[in-house]
């Protein structure tokens, strides 16, 4: 007794001892400043303040701590460390787990976050805002081009953004053909070609890059810009004279009569945006190809100075000198915080509504719009950033909840044997504060190997899952894998939340007042949790939330309630499910018992009945090997599921294979070239219009696509369940050209039925009304007859109309003459050439031997899908899954190897007695391996059920933002039947080394061990 | 003044899965000597494992007074109890995985109750060999107990449970697990730990001729110590002829002379010449004179 009470006063001297000298560092510090006089001890003393003190102020309350918790427990170390350390490395291995998998995590994300805005970026280059003035009447006078200007520079000066915006360029513009002849295919065509009048940098900048002449001087000149197809295509050259047409009806023919309508000018130079460098914003590396400055379509300009373009313009008497007025706002997109991205969108939106503001104030413009692609493109990002947090925060939470539930499980699993050792201490005098000392000193050594090796898994598999390609295959990698100090202190430090709470949680359980009574218990019953219906409970809350978020009036905060509603009502029924259905462990046990007896199977059949007799740790393992399968199913199943869905998506959107946008219709000989390129199938013209009606408040959208009848069949994309009769039956029936196909539920909102005429007004347009009514816009009417129904038709229908409100749309298919018989602005009608791809050849090959011949704006489906093979987003998509599939791997393993090794270890005794009684090794496998496939059999009939519960529900929650056409449930049998074997051996492999190595255990040596 | 009293004592095990209040001990009254060693008798369920939990500091009484030396154990908290086992007892147990921590050696495991008193390194490690010597295994001081027989892990017990020196040695049916030759040597062992130290020992056991070993024998039948007598005089347990009378008057009749005699629920007592006659109430008369203690 004397010695300890010295032993303990000694303990107590130390840390009074390092108190004092802590507290004595901290009131030199404080009392140091005072000193006045400099002296050699002075100078001492401040050294020990610059560099001792500092480090000391840190250090000691550190060590003092360290002292006070460890202290206490540490005579203990030795002897227990050596007793305990693989008992600790069991629990190790869930949390380096733990820790892997937060690592992996972290490190992917910050890689991503790095590279993925700037990938972003590279896909968009119209990186400004642009202001757009449209029918402004171009003066022939430079103070025009400078009062433009200078509305701009008001505004952003007003609201401080000057520095934001690195350059600004003013052009006009106005929508113009030309007649020229084809020396290639022999005719003469009537391509595009907008004229475009400028000044400032744009001109200095076109009159340095032209290839061939001069620059224009004098009135009626201008510079060429077109691409080398263009001008092969075209007969425009150098001091050519060139006739610059306005349409003033749908066909162009219609102008090449009419005087009023064109003007002759005369090119006084080339120059090929084919071999312009990119435009250079002022203050930055940031180049743009010059035909999204000047939103070429067609890649050909007449470009001309502001004074001569009006001049120009005002020739041509049908513009009446109207042109749109553009003006771009580069934006310092190198500042754009990407994860801050909320405040950019909402600063680029305020420089629109400031813009807008003072061009009224100003110069009492109302019709001014603002286009920002950049907002458009941040939103976007915003978007599929957040979709993929919640992709990686679906999977990975439950990873992360499962390697904390192994880790607590197995300390559990060893529980007993830490209790033994721990009891004997206890009965030997050891009070609960050296017990709990120590096993906190031995949690910060487990934890911190953990820690190490964690981090060591954890970065060469989060190099790997950047380089996921696909389902467990892997590439080379768009994201490289970005290390940087935050990232590591984010992993590090989650990681240690982990490890503190795992570790809190073992020291706790261990800490309990132990019973040597309660060893060696047979657990009949299911874990106390099933006492209270947790399961039952989780599953109720689960749906609950999940009705909550399915609500429509959640609808506007899809992005935060997914991952904060959806995704956790997902994860509640997943847990909730897995529980309950542990309740049939008992039941599925004795059918398995009654069939092996049937068949008189008796060592299977007793083997079997231990799954009753263990049933709480058999229950325990049962959860664990049940989440982990179900997170494999729902990791094939969704990202398979995903990808149709994505993939109809993108053919929905799209329509066909290859898609050209803004395709010269009237250039027959152009699509006879595509028809017989051998890299493509077929080909058909497609027009969409949307005719449009204002009655008061009520905005009526008809938009109508025509087809080809008989071309669209073989080309367009076209799903079964789109349309109750087969695509060629239902455009059989649009006999003439009046004849329309409506979406099924509008004829309900329209009141209308199959065979009813529809009467349409809409808001016409032509040029050659101006000189009779003042304004080439007037209202017609029509009449459509409805010949029959579809469910979906791409490109045509996105949403839905629905009735009492203010805009409705209709969607109409109708044949491709349905558009001689309106009045319409051509502008407003986009004109697409469909291409199916010969399927022998690689889509992107065809995509470019296409462009090659058409040039324009040429999609393929393939850019359209979300996620591309080797892309950021394919990257994101699949490390989240192979994530979850390397983790489920090594779980099932390790569980089924440490539940195996401990039930070994508590039945030796028993096993002893087998062999004792003439058991063979054979005999004694089969027994102890049967009971684990009957398990094995359970958990992944239970892991089927609730992994497809699961994804089910997450692709609810993933396809929050589309949801024409619907999508079904996918599921991939040939990866999963892999993935499952693969499980099923991982657990397998596990289960039958302990068990082997058990059944060549000597019997004498199991018996003295067990005792 | 004994050096250990008890009086009255009294544990009710209140299981937490149940509403049963289970009675272990229901007033047990004995006083032992310092230097004494005795073993405690009794069938199973009869609560001698329960007193010996209670001596040990590992169990909290229900009521009644229990001392030990100095130390007040009725009143004491968890932390008291803690310092009396760390300083005052030593245990040996029936299960040799109860003694001793498998994984490490025999040295180590008799060091550890030396750690908890924080004796330096060099004197734990010379007393531990010592101690391993003195029962004989100072030449498998390094081997873990699974390299050991039974007798031997005993053996390494016993050197753990004495090896802070305590003032009273318990042990539970510690020759259960052995066989007779090997049980006879741990308690030549016991007895010559006992007369060399004079460290009070008292052993449980349902073996008659283990208990012979010890000087005096204490049954405990039902919670009550039922009787008691010096070891040398008894060849068989019935031959013991002193049973406990308590302070209120309760004595308990020993069981072999309630089956022979058929003994009915009444009983009539008489005293006649300093004698005490029970006899039943058909004037049926006991035979064997009681006398009082």
């Amino acid at each position: 007794m004397k010695d300890s009470s010295q032993k303990s006063v000694r303990y107590n001297l130390l840390l009074q001892n390092i108190f004092i000298v802590t507290r004595t560092y901290f009131s030199f510090i404080t009392s140091f400043s005072k000193k006045k006089k400099e002296d050699q001890v002075n100078i001492f003393w401040k050294i020990l303040y610059f560099i001792i003190a500092p480090i000391a102020i840190f250090l000691l309350p550190i060590f003092d701590i360290f002292l006070l918790i460890f202290l206490p427990g540490l005579h203990l170390f030795k002897p227990l460390f050596k007793a305990g350390w693989k008992y600790g490395l069991i629990s190790a291995i869930g949390v380096t787990l733990a820790v892997a998998v937060i690592t992996q995590y972290v490190f992917f994300i910050y890689s991503y976050q790095f590279q993925a805005f700037n990938l972003f970026l590279a896909d968009e280059p119209r990186t400004y805002i642009q202001v757009q003035v449209e029918s402004t009447f171009i003066q022939q006078s430079f103070n025009q081009y400078n009062s433009f200007d200078r509305i701009s520079a008001i505004a952003l000066n007003h609201i401080n953004m000057t520095d934001r915006v690195l350059q600004r360029d003013l052009f006009f513009k106005r929508g113009m053909f030309t007649r020229t002849f084809d020396p290639i295919t022999n005719e003469t065509i009537l391509p595009n070609i907008p004229l475009i009048g400028t000044e400032g940098k744009l001109r200095t900048y076109l009159s340095n890059n032209i290839a061939i002449g001069r620059a224009p001087e004098n009135p009626y000149e201008i510079l060429a810009v077109v691409s080398h197809d263009y001008y092969n295509h075209s007969s425009i050259r150098v001091n050519s004279l060139t006739n610059l047409y306005i349409p003033i009806s749908l066909t162009k023919d219609a102008s090449l009569y009419v005087p009023d309508a064109y003007t002759t000018v005369n090119v006084s130079g080339i120059v090929f945006l084919d071999d312009l460098a990119d435009y250079n914003v002022l203050g930055s590396n940031i180049g743009i190809p010059m035909e999204y400055i000047l939103e070429l379509d067609e890649r050909a300009a007449a470009v001309t100075w502001w004074i001569q373009g009006a001049e120009i313009l005002q020739s041509i008497v049908m513009t009446y000198g109207l042109a749109t007025i553009n003006e771009d706002l580069f934006y310092d997109v190198t500042v754009i915080d990407a994860f801050h991205l909320e405040d950019e969108i909402n600063t680029i939106k305020l420089v629109g509504v400031e813009l807008k503001e003072w061009y009224l104030i100003l110069e009492s413009y109302t019709q001014v719009r603002i286009n920002s692609y950049l907002v458009d493109l941040l939103e976007k990002f915003q978007g599929e950033y957040n979709l993929y947090q919640t992709f990686m925060y679906a999977f990975l939470s439950p990873i992360i909840a499962l390697t904390i539930i192994l880790t607590v499980y197995a300390a559990n699993l060893v529980r007993k044997k830490r209790d033994q050792q721990l009891t004997i201490l206890t009965e030997r005098g050891a009070k609960r504060s050296e017990i709990g000392s120590y096993l906190a000193l031995e949690s910060l050594i487990i934890g911190g190997v953990s820690l190490l090796f964690g981090v060591l898994v954890g970065v060469p598999i989060s190099a790997l899952l950047t380089k996921s390609s696909g389902f467990l295959s892997f590439s080379n990698t768009t994201i490289p894998l970005q290390i940087d100090l935050a990232s590591i202190y984010v992993a590090l430090m989650g990681s240690a939340g982990a490890i503190l709470l795992i570790q809190i949680v073992n020291t706790i359980t261990l800490l309990k007042k132990r019973s040597i009574e309660d060893y060696g218990k047979v657990e009949k019953s299911l874990p106390k949790y099933y006492k209270y219906f947790v399961d039952v409970i989780l599953i109720v809350f689960g749906v609950i939330i999940w009705v909550i978020y399915k609500m429509p009036g959640l609808s506007d905060y899809q992005d935060f309630t997914a991952k904060y509603v959806g995704i956790p009502a997902t994860i509640l029924v997943l847990f909730g499910s897995i529980l309950f259905l542990q309740r049939l462990l008992p039941l599925f046990s004795k059918i398995i018992v009654k069939i092996s007896t049937l068949f008189k199977s008796d060592i299977i059949s007793l083997s079997v009945r231990e799954i009753s007799r263990y049933q709480k740790s058999f229950v325990r393992s049962s959860i664990i090997l049940t989440l982990s399968f179900s997170l494999v199913v729902s990791s094939i199943v969704i990202p398979s599921t995903y990808q149709s869905y994505n993939t109809e998506g993108a053919y929905y959107d799209l329509g066909a294979d290859i898609v050209i946008r803004g395709f010269p219709i009237d250039n027959t000989y152009l699509k006879a070239e595509v028809d017989a390129l051998t890299e493509v199938e077929s080909s058909t013209i497609v027009r969409f219009v949307n005719l449009r009606d204002v009655q008061g408040d009520l905005s009526i959208t008809y938009s109508v696509l025509t087809v080809n009848i008989t071309e669209y069949e073989q080309t367009a994309y076209f799903r079964k369940d789109f349309a109750n009769k087969p695509l060629g039956d239902l455009l059989a029936q649009l006999e003439n050209p009046l004849q329309v196909l409506v979406q099924k539920d509008e004829l309900g909102v329209l009141n209308q039925n199959i065979g009813d005429e529809i009467a349409i007004a809409y808001r016409a347009y032509n040029e050659s009304m101006r000189e009779i009514i003042g304004s080439p816009f007037f209202y017609e009417n029509m009449s459509v007859s409805v010949v029959d129904s579809y469910n979906y038709w791409p490109v045509l229908v996105n949403e839905l109309s629905l009735g009492n409100v203010r805009s409705i749309f209709y969607h109409f298919v109708a044949d491709i003459e349905f558009m001689d018989h309106i009045q319409i602005a051509p502008f407003d009608v986009i004109d697409y050439l469909f291409i199916k791809g010969n399927s022998s050849y690689a889509l992107g090959d065809v995509t470019a031997k296409v462009l090659s011949l058409t040039g324009g704006t040429v999609t393929n489906v393939e850019d359209k899908i979300f996620v591309k093979p080797d892309s950021p987003r394919s990257s994101i998509l699949f490390s989240a899954i192979n994530s979850t599939l390397i983790m489920s791997f090594a779980i099932n393993a390790i569980i089924l190897a440490l539940f195996a090794s401990i039930q070994l270890i508590d039945k030796a005794r028993e096993i002893a007695t087998m062999k004792a009684i003439g058991i063979s090794t054979n005999q004694l496998l089969k027994y102890y391996m049967a009971v684990y496939i009957a398990l094995l059999v359970f958990t992944t009939i239970c892991g089927l059920v609730v992994g497809y519960i699961t994804s089910t529900m997450l692709m609810g929650v993933l396809a929050t933002n589309r949801t024409i056409p619907p999508y079904s449930m996918g599921l991939p049998v040939v990866q999963l039947l892999i993935s499952i074997s693969a499980l099923l051996i991982a657990a397998f492999l596990g289960a039958i080394i302990p068990t082997f190595s058990s059944s060549r255990e000597e019997i004498g040596t199991e018996l003295r061990q067990s005792a | 003044m004994s050096f250990i009293e008890i009086r009255d004592l009294i544990k009710i095990y209140n299981p937490k899965e149940s509403n049963l209040r289970v009675p272990a001990l229901r007033g047990v009254e004995l006083n032992i000597e310092q230097g004494e060693f005795i073993s405690i008798i009794g069938p199973s369920g009869s609560g001698k494992t329960t007193l010996l939990l209670m001596l040990a500091g590992m169990a909290e009484p229900s009521a009644g007074y229990l001392r030990v030396g100095d130390f007040r154990l009725d009143q004491y908290t968890e932390t008291d109890r803690s310092n009396y086992r760390r300083f005052s007892v030593g245990t040996l147990w029936q299960i040799p995985n109860r003694n001793l921590i498998w994984e490490i050696s025999a040295l180590e495991n008799v060091e550890i109750p030396m750690r908890l008193l924080g004796l330096p390194r060099e004197q734990r490690i010379k007393e531990a060999k010592e101690m391993l010597a003195e029962v004989g295994m100072d030449h498998r001081m390094n081997h873990k107990p699974k390299q050991l027989s039974g007798g031997e892990v005993q053996r390494v017990g016993l050197a753990c449970a004495l090896a802070h020196k305590p003032l009273l040695l318990l042990a539970d049916e510690p020759t259960g697990e052995l066989d007779s030759k090997t049980a006879g040597e741990l308690l030549r062992y016991f007895k010559h730990l006992n007369d060399t130290r004079g460290i009070t020992a008292i052993m449980v056991t349902h073996d008659f001729d283990v208990a012979k070993a010890t000087d005096r024998l204490i049954q405990i039948v039902d919670g009550r110590i039922s009787g008691y007598s010096p070891t040398a005089d008894l060849k068989t347990i019935s031959d013991m002829y002193q049973v406990y009378l308590d302070r209120y008057g309760g004595l308990q009749l020993p069981r072999h002379i309630i089956d022979k005699l058929e003994v009915q629920q009444k009983i009539a007592i008489t005293e006649e010449n300093g004698k005490i006659i029970l006899s039943q109430d058909d004037d049926f008369v006991l035979s064997k004179e009681v006398k009082k203690d």
